[in-house]
């Protein structure tokens, strides 16, 4: 198989739950169930900084925001059990700007993190935290079967609830951002999968995916597609993994000055199943990332598998690579695509990212993290 | 419940928990020792105490009976937001409503015969309708408010054999009255108005939702002392049928039963608040019916509601006598200024604005500021002084959940939000933008309802009608739709002054026993910590 390991981070004496590379930084944030996140460095895979303290259960999501507007401030958001999203964010000032050399001396926490915010409203669990395309928005869901957003102020310290949706019949597991549109998806053990639009100052459901026939754990949009067209993946209990399209959509059509009260169109959106990706898991699957270099998705579940999927024509999946107990015995909770970073220049600056973006395109690697407390990096070797 | 309108057409409608822990909690004996649940021969299930032995002839059956939540129950837990709604159903509802003027009627047969029925008077039956309701029928049947107010005065008076019938309109007026009053003294603006000794707290928060009322106190008991103290239209009412008819007609408070018509299912649990019991079962509010309910209602009893006799009493705007003697005449149908969820903001900013004029001689004028979305609006009473403007009082409108969420985060002082101390001197930099942003401390008043909408949009209400082909009007279409029928309803101004001797003359001095009421923080167990057993070590 065209796969390799090419690290394993030793995090945690306990589950990973969930793990997100900064889109620009060579940062990684994980998710444990020991209350706290911590943030590695992809360039050297030590730690940079623990972030406890605040909350009083696990953490089960961590989500970065796609530009803080601040260049230096790295802004994440976490999702606790404790029925809280706790918002953090790098202390600018005290940052050394070669930061990712910091873990190499083994100076855990040489970096200050802050927690800035912590959004209160849930009625328990929350499952998952996703900031949309442009940062404005902050979507968490919870066991309370409910989704919110969030429009976060540019210094990311007041929130305000912009909305509070309830269409869900059970336990909502995970929230997804477009790539590009404020268009928002939700997962939930009533095996289905919303999709949710602003229209005029309210959110509504603008779509529902139904097939899957199990819980949906995970969801992942296609960060590849042009403007206008959407396309998700989905995962589920019922071990499969699931392309979906959106064929049409409906409403919101004319110009926004027409209030919504004379529009006949109501917002809608007809989305349809593409594929079901080549079957290889055998329990439930707990994660899928669609990968916006290569347009790969890679699927991880409890049977401890992790399938690379290749799309050879549109709907048309085909397995390239597949490896068996990734992290030994243990179930895999998440699996991430991430850009490659040089490990062998720790003293890059974050500004060099845009200039070495064509000659690294091709390079990226999948980030794997489990019960057994590790975070592994895997490569796929490229097939021409 | 009936489907005409269910709570999925409100998106930021609150839900109910998920599972209610209440009939899990049971007083467990001691006397009994080991037990265990059997089921017995007939297929019912005994408690079966085990003293040590097998020996079956040591066993002691116990009958069980099945685990019942009433209303109260909802009250005290804080599992749940709001209580379900099949709760409500079994305990006040149109079928609660009709089995009991069966009932009613039933003892007359038997007291006619001979003496076996129940020497117990027959009951006097009374209701009050609120205005919400009213719009809320008109425009499903498409016909004016008089029309409708014509029909209820057949329906309940001639059909269902009620003695009185009243709307909500005096109950709201003394409620409005009341609550500017509260409003002035608590603003700290007026030291020299009356008692000197309240304390300003600011702002006043409107406690007449009780599905507000009731987040507050199962989940931010830290609001509480914002609430206004004034008790609700309903309530208000309620306390003022009983006393009056009582006199009137001498019959004792348990005697009447008092059925009050709402937009709203929350209102039964506010109806239901051992606050508002003046005895041993004895309600200001027996029972509370929504606005679907009685549509509900007359399918059930086989009603055509477009063929009932329009009366005439009520078609000339006459509907005092239906109403207990003492009544003011007029007042009970009409309507009064502002929001149609009662107009709370509007009386308590005219009041204010009155009072600035009155004390310091200046005119005020109104500036509306529209929010994020249109459930959040500020307004300002504004003192123009040549090209300088004061703002001297401010109040918000806050409606739905999405945006009481809002409040409730910004009232907790010292919260873990905005930790840093550049935090006050970033928001002034944004204080002046177009839209408002909410700053609770700033206001005077602040009209929370937790219906997106307001009352004239509570989850009781009926819903858009519905054809073959779809939808015949859109949610906010017909929203608008209510909302004018609503605003068709002629409206009064408050006349403080008139209201309070009236209130004097019928409640004597005591008028806190008819006004106020009070909150508490309902303590609970701490959900949050509690893993559910059976999920402990599944992915989750």
């Amino acid at each position: 198989m065209p796969i390799k390991q090419i690290h394993s981070i030793p995090a945690h004496v306990d589950r990973i739950w969930n793990l997100a590379p900064h889109p620009r930084l060579p940062l990684l944030a994980a998710a444990t169930s020991d209350k706290s996140a911590q943030i590695y460095s992809l360039n050297t895979y030590f730690p940079v900084a623990q972030l406890d303290g605040n909350h009083k259960r696990s953490i089960r999501s961590v989500s970065w925001k796609p530009s803080s507007g601040l260049k230096s401030e790295a802004v994440l958001a976490t999702a606790s059990f404790d029925g809280s999203v706790g918002i953090w964010i790098r202390d600018s000032d005290q940052h050394s700007p070669n930061f990712g050399s910091t873990g190499e001396s083994g100076n855990v926490g040489l970096e200050e993190w802050e927690f800035v915010a912590a959004l209160e409203g849930h009625e328990n669990e929350v499952k998952c935290v996703d900031w949309s395309c442009e940062g404005t928005y902050l979507a968490s869901c919870s066991r309370d079967k409910s989704v919110w957003i969030w429009e976060a102020d540019e210094d990311n310290e007041e929130f305000e609830c912009l909305a509070v949706l309830q269409d869900h019949t059970q336990d909502v597991k995970h929230v997804a951002w477009h790539p590009n549109e404020d268009l928002l998806a939700s997962a939930s053990y009533d095996d289905t999968i919303r999709l949710w639009r602003e229209d005029d100052d309210d959110w509504v459901c603008s779509g529902e995916i139904i097939g899957h026939r199990s819980t949906v754990w995970c969801i992942d949009f296609d960060k590849t597609t042009t403007k206008g067209k959407a396309r998700l993946v989905s995962c589920s209990a019922d071990e499969t993994v699931r392309v979906w399209s959106r064929e049409s959509m409906t409403g919101n059509t004319a110009t926004r000055d027409i209030p919504s009260t004379f529009r006949s169109d109501p917002i809608s959106e007809n989305w349809q199943q593409e594929a079901i990706l080549p079957q290889r898991h055998s329990g439930p699957i707990y994660a899928v990332s669609w990968s916006g270099q290569s347009g790969r998705i890679v699927s991880v579940g409890a049977d401890g598998l992790l399938v690379v999927y290749q799309e050879v024509k549109t709907g048309e999946w085909t397995v390239i690579a597949e490896e068996e107990d990734a992290h030994s015995v243990f179930e895999i909770n998440t699996a991430v695509w991430s850009k490659k970073w040089k490990s062998t220049s720790p003293h890059r600056e974050e500004g060099d990212t845009e200039k070495d973006e064509s000659k690294k395109g091709e390079e990226e690697i999948i980030i794997t993290g489990g019960d057994d407390g590790n975070i592994n990096i895997w490569e796929v070797t490229f097939q021409k | 419940m009936s489907a005409i309108l269910s709570a999925q057409d409100l998106n930021d409608f609150i839900g109910p928990g998920l599972a209610c822990i209440n009939p899990v909690v049971v007083n467990r004996s001691e006397t009994n020792g080991h037990t265990e649940i059997q089921i017995d021969a007939g297929g019912n299930p005994v408690e079966v105490s085990v003293n040590g032995t097998s020996n079956s002839a040591t066993k002691t059956a116990t009958q069980l009976t099945p685990a019942q939540i009433n209303l109260s129950d909802c009250l005290a837990c804080s599992g749940c937001i709001t209580s379900a709604e099949s709760v409500l159903v079994s305990l006040q509802s149109h079928t609660e409503l009709l089995s009991v003027l069966r009932q009613s009627r039933g003892h007359i047969g038997a007291e006619d015969g001979n003496d076996l029925g129940s020497k117990r008077p027959k009951r006097v039956f009374v209701a009050s309708i609120s205005h919400q309701s009213r719009a809320s029928l008109a425009a499903a049947y498409n016909i004016s408010v008089d029309r409708v107010d014509a029909k209820l005065v057949t329906l309940f008076r001639d059909i269902l054999g009620f003695q009185y019938l009243v709307g909500t309109g005096v109950g709201r007026q003394i409620s409005l009255a009341y609550s500017a009053q509260e409003v002035l003294l608590k603003s700290g603006k007026f030291t020299d108005i009356n008692s000197s000794s309240v304390e300003p707290k600011k702002p006043v928060l409107a406690s007449i939702c009780p599905g507000w009322i009731c987040y507050v106190e199962k989940t931010h008991p830290h609001v509480l002392p914002y609430l206004s103290d004034i008790k609700s239209p309903q309530q208000i009412t309620g306390s003022l049928l009983k006393r009056l008819i009582s006199q009137e007609t001498g019959a004792s408070a348990d005697e009447i039963y008092h059925v009050s018509v709402m937009p709203c299912f929350d209102k039964k649990l506010e109806a239901s608040r051992p606050d508002f019991a003046t005895g041993e079962g004895v309600r200001d509010v027996d029972c509370v019916i929504t606005t679907k309910e009685v549509v509900q209602l007359l399918i059930d009893e086989n009603i055509d509601f477009m063929s009932i006799t329009e009366s005439e009493d009520a078609r000339g705007g006459n509907f005092q006598a239906l109403a207990p003697k003492l009544w003011p005449p007029g007042k009970s149908w009409e309507s009064s200024e502002g929001s149609s969820s009662g107009g709370y903001l509007w009386h308590v900013l005219a009041a204010l604005s009155d009072e600035i004029k009155k004390v310091e001689g200046k005119s005020t004028s109104l500036k509306v500021i529209p929010g994020k979305n249109s459930d959040m609006v500020e307004y300002n009473l504004v003192v123009t002084d040549g090209d300088k403007e004061e703002v001297v009082a401010k109040a918000a409108q806050v409606y739905g959940f999405r945006n009481i969420q809002n409040l409730v985060r910004k009232l907790k002082t010292g919260g873990k939000t905005g930790a840093r101390s550049v935090v006050s001197a970033r928001a002034k930099k944004t204080a002046g933008a177009a839209t408002a942003t909410l700053v609770p401390t700033e206001y005077d008043y602040v009209e929370v309802m937790a219906c997106p909408g307001g009352c004239i949009n509570g989850g009781g209400q009926i819903g858009a009608p519905t054809t073959d082909g779809g939808d015949v009007f859109g949610l906010k279409e017909w929203r608008d739709i209510v909302e004018n029928q609503y605003k068709s309803i002629r409206s009064s101004c408050v006349e403080r002054h008139a209201v309070q001797e009236w209130v004097a003359k019928v409640w004597g001095s005591e008028t806190d026993s008819l006004m106020t009421t009070s909150y508490r923080a309902v303590e609970g167990l701490d959900t949050k910590d509690a893993v559910p057993a059976v999920l402990v070590g599944d992915k989750w």
